[in-house]
């Protein structure tokens, strides 16, 4: 666990430092996204809820997701993590949490933001996401990050990554929808095949992070 | 002194492309292994190996009794490495830097700090307080050296190490390795810097062809006959008191009494029909250099 710790907080010493446009850029994001949840549809008479926050979480966590599983292979920083004496498993599950913690704090700024808006700017009352869609959003961060930590050893081509894991997700919510127009699910079954999707991608990164994969060169 | 590092009959190999075949390595405590090859030879992925970043496919290693590729933290905590990336999160700082790196090696701050005043006071690294990504290349090596040293580990693995280094930084890390073995520990110093090979190591292992061939610096080849590599000339050069004969793209052996015994070689091996092209006697403190000058030489010319 401290080992965990370790790496999370490294990630977050790395994301501190970072240049000031990151973080207007997620400024931008954060804006533009919570007015788009605040309109509820209204404004743009694009109908928001679950399926923009799933898109939404393609962006944030891949993002995040990019700099921490594949800067880290181009510059050889994580070489050097790991012949620090941090397993490798801590590694990965240090820079999962730090990605999923960091994703689900911005879409939580976001579904805020966006019911700010509502009331205030819109009057639309109440943003148009809820606990349900925001714990949606919360698992396929989880999908996104887990997704993101195999490829990217997997596949060492960072774009290659962000199609991968909007095709994943485009299918899941797709298919949700497909069959919720023929008969009432609930979300709880998004929910459950997300997690499971999740949990899968995790596995499968461990077996990457522990193999001799993850110090081959990336294609950029 | 007993091995630390010990490497038995290992192959690596990558897909169908085979780096290192059959290769067998011991450095003891307390001693400096030199590593050099040509680009390509494998020097990196023999580092790679023992750092258990990778799996040999054939063969056993040991470092300090750990099996490098079991990933076990005591290993770790005992290695230091520069590795041929300096591998530095540009947006810190090399105290932010290294303070990550000691959390992770278990080394509290106050030791950390110590060894930075201790070694480091006199270098500009110990005030500088630019994030890693605004300095020179030097400046990063001389990073990657402090980040290696600290917590003296027993064994180092070190690619390239002096690359970019200026005068003084160059002596300060002579002083570092001069410490390292003195404190007992093992050091392989792979790099293309004859000199710096030179210098520090004791023993040099030339890679290539896939195999690791040892140079035993005390048994110093003193003369070198180019000629061609017929056994007649290996006969002739011991009957006139040649010894530690090899051939390896000209004839090199060591020689008591020289004045005497050369002209007489030599008058020996023309009357043998040997048709020599040079005879040369061999710097001591160049020998080195000459040898993998040649050998390398002597490779290039064969590929071209």
């Amino acid at each position: 666990m401290k080992s965990v710790i370790n790496v999370l907080r490294k990630e977050w010493l790395c994301f501190k430092g970072s240049d000031k446009g990151v973080f207007g850029l997620y400024l931008i994001l954060i804006l533009s996204w919570s007015l788009l949840l605040g309109t509820g549809g209204q404004e743009t008479g694009i109908k928001t809820g679950p399926l923009w926050l799933i898109f939404f979480s393609v962006v944030v966590a891949a993002n995040f997701s990019n700099t921490v599983f594949i800067s880290e292979r181009v510059t050889g920083s994580l070489e050097i993590l790991i012949t620090s004496g941090l397993s490798r498993n801590s590694i990965l599950y240090g820079k999962m949490l730090f990605v999923s913690v960091m994703s689900i704090v911005i879409g939580g700024i976001c579904l805020a933001l966006g019911l700010l808006w509502s009331e205030l700017i819109f009057k639309t009352g109440g943003g148009h996401a809820d606990s349900v869609d925001f714990l949606i959003y919360a698992c396929s961060v989880f999908v996104n990050v887990s997704n993101s930590a195999y490829l990217s050893v997997r596949i060492a081509n960072p774009r290659l990554i962000h199609f991968a894991n909007m095709f994943i997700l485009a299918v899941i919510i797709f298919s949700y929808m497909a069959l919720s127009s023929y008969f009432p699910v609930p979300p709880v079954y998004l929910i459950l095949v997300l997690l499971f999707l999740g949990t899968v991608f995790t596995l499968l990164a461990r077996r990457e992070f522990n193999s001799e994969r993850i110090l081959q060169p990336v294609i950029l | 002194m007993p091995s630390i590092i010990t490497a038995d009959k290992i192959w690596k190999a990558f897909g169908r492309y085979s780096i290192l075949e059959d290769l067998s390595l011991q450095v003891e405590k307390g001693s400096v292994y030199g590593l050099v090859g040509l680009n390509g030879a494998g020097k990196t992925t023999l580092l790679r190996l023992l750092a258990g970043n990778l799996k040999a496919n054939k063969g056993e290693l040991a470092v300090m009794g750990f099996r490098p590729w079991d990933h076990r933290e005591e290993f770790y905590r005992n290695l230091g490495i520069v590795l041929e990336n300096d591998g530095f999160w540009g947006n810190l700082t090399i105290r932010e830097n290294l303070s990550i790196y000691a959390s992770a090696k278990r080394i509290s701050p106050e030791k950390t700090e110590a060894y930075l005043r201790e070694y480091w006071k006199d270098t500009e690294i110990y005030s500088c307080t630019k994030k890693v990504k605004y300095l020179s290349r030097g400046q990063k090596m001389q990073c990657a050296l402090c980040r290696a040293f600290l917590g003296w580990p027993s064994v180092f693995l070190l690619d390239e190490p002096a690359v970019a280094l200026d005068i003084t930084a160059f002596d300060h890390f002579c002083n570092l390795i001069n410490a390292a073995r003195d404190r007992g520990a093992a050091l392989i110093i792979s790099s293309h810097q004859l000199d710096l090979i030179d210098k520090l190591c004791g023993r040099v292992g030339i890679l290539r062809d896939k195999h690791l061939s040892e140079l035993d610096r005390n048994k110093k080849p003193l003369w070198s006959v180019t000629s061609d590599s017929s056994q007649q000339w290996k006969e002739i050069i011991e009957k006139s008191g040649g010894r530690n004969v090899i051939f390896d793209a000209k004839w090199r052996f060591e020689i008591e009494n020289p004045e005497m015994s050369i002209p007489e070689l030599v008058a020996a091996l023309v009357n043998a029909g040997c048709r020599i092209r040079e005879v040369r006697s061999l710097e001591k403190e160049n020998i080195l250099g000459d040898t993998i000058r040649d050998i390398y030489g002597s490779r290039a010319g064969g590929e071209a």
